[in-house]
């Protein structure tokens, strides 16, 4: 019993992704579902199971059931989670319809994460110790010496990188223009129309060191969904499928921590290096027979450790590999098409499952991937738990 | 005005052995029944052995730098009159290599180094709480500016 090609996603949807929607966090999800239902040809009741995953900022599937006026749900799932389950969710669905508890199930992630609450905010703080999402030690451990934002967490585990392989400013900032470049040909970004050189990103103020402002991601506000269904109905669907050749949501040993965890034994590493061997097992394929990857970027840096434990590189390479041209549009894997949490916009990671999606279907315009057949999108920034997926179409 | 105070630390049942320690300016860690490793976090079991026995033990503050970040722009605004700071992340030379981040005392950015040997000092943030905090290894009180 394996996952692989039992299910695909044939619809995608989305709303646009602005710094302040003036919208509930309600009505964006319901736009971006309805979307990927039309997109699927689908009809709205059709739809019988629903999963997101958020940090106390989407909105639960109970509600976007509701406003679909759905008469049955017969799965759902709420994630009380970060992006590290951006391609987990995916997983699941796949899972549920594989499985028979749902035929059609919707796959989305809605957030005011510009005008609502931002990361690292004080309203975020107090999110996290009223849910525990982390555990009670990051608020006694952490948050009085003043790591309270993401930023700051990432930096640590980034200057433990540049400690052991001699990763530099410069190859981060490469990540975050490569990613610039590739928005240019996405009227959907955010930062479409504003292109950044590495002057530019080098210019820009320090936020925590290693990170410069242009080594963090966006703040945005808006949704996408999908639409997982199985693979024999996919095929008489509008869209040509994109089917799951599979999907792992795992970790390492000691990893405790939802960004900085204070027990793993190898910071300049991911939990990429743990799930790989699993991921490319179910799929059938290696490294190299993946054309495409979006790669969870929260930070500059998450790219790079997720180029060497995914196998796209040698371990400690991934910072000349960049430098390189390595994953340009033209290079050995191109990656974050249509400019990633860095310059598309963060909806938490799901967008790039979107973005995946639309170039197996061959519709990337200016920044289609040529001959793009397999491709891959991750959820986890440079922490020991995450998961991706690996789509074909 | 009256400058904003940082976040103050909540203790739990499980990590008040470490605070008080903290108080007396001593660093006390959680040492394994079954491998012997010390821990840092306060947790319920070993993440090397998953072993739920221990017992607390005063241990040296002695270590060495295993990352930082130099924070220049934060959204507290206790920590923004602060900028820029230094947060080190110690491993500690005691048996496990538990790491302890603290704020990192008379040493500028640029002359932190990675391995650089550091001691543990416990600055009072009120009657009850005191916060570690790293200063370069070796370097008499006295002589701190």
């Amino acid at each position: 019993m394996t996952l692989r090609d039992k299910t695909a996603i044939v619809g995608i949807g989305m709303t646009d992704y602005t710094r302040n929607s003036g919208r509930t966090v309600e009505a964006l999800a319901l736009e971006a579902a309805k979307a990927a239902v039309a997109d699927a040809g689908l009809k709205t009741a059709d739809i019988d199971g629903l999963v997101t995953y958020g940090l106390g900022d989407t909105i639960s599937t109970n509600v976007l059931a509701t406003d679909l006026g759905l008469a049955r749900v017969r799965h759902y799932a709420d994630y009380n989670a970060g992006g590290n389950m951006a391609a987990g969710v995916v997983t699941h669905a796949a899972m549920a319809v594989a499985s028979g508890m749902a035929d059609c199930v919707l796959v989305y992630r809605a957030l005011n994460g510009a005008s609502g609450m931002r990361y690292g905010g004080e309203a975020f703080a107090e999110m996290l110790s009223r849910t525990s999402v982390h555990s009670d030690a990051e608020g006694q451990f952490l948050a009085p010496l003043g790591i309270t934002m993401p930023a700051q967490e990432f930096a640590l585990m980034c200057q433990r990188h540049m400690i052991r392989y001699g990763t530099t400013h410069e190859q981060l900032g490469t990540v975050a223009t490569i990613c610039r470049e590739n928005a240019q040909a996405n009227p959907q970004a955010q930062m479409h129309g504003r292109p950044m050189s590495l002057d530019d990103y080098l210019d820009a103020p320090w936020i925590a060191e290693p990170f410069r402002i242009y080594d963090c991601c966006l703040m945005t506000d808006g949704a996408c969904a999908l639409i997982v269904t199985g693979a024999e109905r996919a095929r008489d669907l509008a869209r040509a499928p994109a089917y799951v050749m599979a999907g792992v949501t795992g970790a390492g040993p000691a990893n405790r921590g939802l960004m900085w965890g204070n027990y793993w034994d190898d910071h300049a590493s991911s939990y990429a290096a743990h799930i790989k061997d699993d991921l490319y097992a179910m799929a059938g394929v290696g490294p190299a027979d993946i054309d495409l990857a979006q790669l969870y970027d929260c930070f500059s840096y998450s790219v790079i450790a997720q180029l060497e434990d995914y196998g796209f590189c040698a371990k400690g390479e991934g910072g000349p590999f960049v430098e390189a041209g390595g994953i340009r549009l033209d290079g050995e894997i191109p990656v974050n098409t249509g400019g990633g949490l860095l310059s598309e916009g963060y909806i938490h990671g799901l967008n790039g499952v979107v973005e995946l999606v639309g170039q197996l279907r061959g519709d990337g315009g200016g920044r289609q991937v040529a001959g793009a057949e397999i491709g891959m999108a991750t959820a986890g920034g440079a922490s020991p738990n995450g998961g991706a997926v690996i789509l074909r179409n | 005005m009256e400058t904003p105070r940082p976040i103050r630390p909540k203790p739990t049942a499980m990590s008040q052995p470490f605070w008080d320690g903290a108080r007396v300016g001593e660093l006390r860690l959680q040492c394994c029944s079954g491998c012997g490793a010390h821990r840092f976090y306060p947790s319920a079991g070993c993440h090397k052995c998953g072993d739920d026995g221990y017992d607390w033990r005063a241990v040296p503050g002695r270590g060495h730098v295993y990352t930082w970040t130099v924070i220049r722009r934060a959204l507290d605004p206790a920590f923004q009159a602060r900028v820029p700071f230094t947060v080190a992340v110690v491993a500690l030379d005691v048996a496990g290599r538990p790491l302890l981040p603290g704020t990192m005392l008379d040493c500028a950015p640029e002359d932190l180094r990675a391995d650089m040997a550091v001691d543990i000092a416990f600055e009072p943030y009120d009657d009850d709480i005191s916060l570690p905090c790293w200063r370069p290894a070796g370097e008499p009180e006295e002589e701190k500016t």
